[in-house]
């Protein structure tokens, strides 16, 4: 049984607040140690398939581990409080990086605001091997995330804006993994 | 300053390229390469690529000889009908610097008015081990499948292929300690 339980201090109304501006205002926000449990008790990924699109993405990918907490109400309790809106589940699926994997700056296949979450799994993150995050936004900015074990990215993401998984190093003896879901707003809370 | 007086062999899969060997007189030219490993390569990070690099090179005095080398009338005309493109009306050119760790994925080089793409590699001793490899990709319907061929960079060969929506190629990420030094750019038509 994995335990989803949110850490307390991303509950306090302060952190929620500060999500809320860095989100708005930087567009990405990555939160550090997001569940009191590490997840370590996940089991293994199944189905897994490799995907070899030179020039696009070349990774493997598989369905999401966390399929229960992305669907959950703990999630879009929290989604809520954190962005004053409410966000519906578009897709998730899990993804792992080796050496020598990427996928290049692209936008979505719906150009629509769009709430992407990543939940990393990566032991043992090499930050000189690549493998992290690279935004890309309509308007010039730019925004690096790098790799952190049991942290949460979200990424607010509106039509032209694009991300990307950097080049893993094939000197890397590691590989990156992490959950990805996209969320489409379902509607903002009105007060 | 070109060493190189023969017919190009234009070799056609994945896409229409050709291998120059021994391209340049370099007794001739030793002194232009020497002032260009003094310049400034200036490091560059994308999602891409991860290479260090000069500015565009094509007016500096200092390498008028190679400049002359790459892109004179005669080459150019040479290149256009073995490539069989529009006549070439010049070149650009710049120098990059693959260092352990750095890399260029895949892309087809194609941007308005390029014809060929050129490499002239200027390491020696490059190892296919030590990564750095030109490598080609086979294509369907404009989009790149599998690397088909890989060409170490060789000391004084020109790599010269023709820009199309089939010429997806990649730079193999450099693993060793070498340094992969090649002056490139693309000839225009």
């Amino acid at each position: 049984m994995v335990d989803f339980t949110i850490t307390s201090a991303w509950y306090d109304s302060a952190a929620l607040a500060a999500v809320n501006e860095q989100l708005t205002q930087e567009r990405v926000v990555q939160l550090s140690s997001f569940f009191i449990e590490p997840l370590g008790q996940l089991p293994p990924a199944k189905h897994l398939k490799r995907e070899e699109r030179p020039g696009f993405a070349v990774r493997t990918t598989g369905p999401a581990l966390l399929t229960e907490l992305w669907h959950s109400l703990l999630l879009a309790d929290w989604l809520a409080q954190a962005t004053a809106a409410h966000w519906e589940l578009r897709s998730c699926r899990h993804e792992c990086y080796g050496p020598g994997d990427y996928s290049l700056l692209h936008d979505s296949e719906v150009g629509e605001q769009r709430l992407l979450l990543m939940y990393d799994l990566t032991e043992q993150p090499q930050a000189l091997n690549g493998g992290h995050n690279i935004f890309s936004f309509a308007d010039g900015m730019q925004t690096t995330c790098n790799r952190e074990t049991g942290a949460l990215v979200l990424a607010l993401l509106a039509a032209g804006d694009l991300e990307c998984m950097r080049y893993v190093s094939k000197l890397s003896s590691g590989t990156v993994r992490l959950e990805h879901a996209q969320f489409r707003q379902s509607q903002p809370i009105t007060q | 300053m070109r060493s190189f007086d023969s017919d190009i062999d234009v070799i056609g899969h994945p896409f229409p390229h050709a291998i120059i060997r021994n391209f340049l007189d370099l007794d001739a030219i030793a002194d232009e390469l020497e002032w260009l490993a003094g310049q400034e390569f200036e490091s560059g990070e994308a999602d891409l690529f991860s290479y260090s690099s000069t500015s565009e090179l094509g007016a500096a005095k200092q390498l008028m000889g190679l400049h002359a080398a790459l892109g004179d009338s005669a080459w150019c005309s040479q290149l256009a009908t073995a490539f069989r493109t529009p006549p070439l009306s010049h070149i650009d050119m710049a120098a990059y610097v693959y260092a352990q760790g750095d890399f260029l994925l895949p892309h087809d080089d194609r941007v308005a008015g390029r014809q060929i793409a050129y490499s002239l590699h200027l390491t020696r001793g490059l190892r296919e081990d030590d990564g750095g490899a030109l490598e080609l990709f086979s294509s369907r319907d404009s989009v790149a499948s599998n690397v088909v061929k890989r060409i170490v960079p060789e000391f004084n060969s020109l790599v010269v292929f023709r820009v199309s929506p089939r010429s997806w190629h990649q730079v193999a990420e450099v693993v060793g300690d070498a340094q992969r030094l090649t002056v490139t750019g693309w000839y225009h038509g």
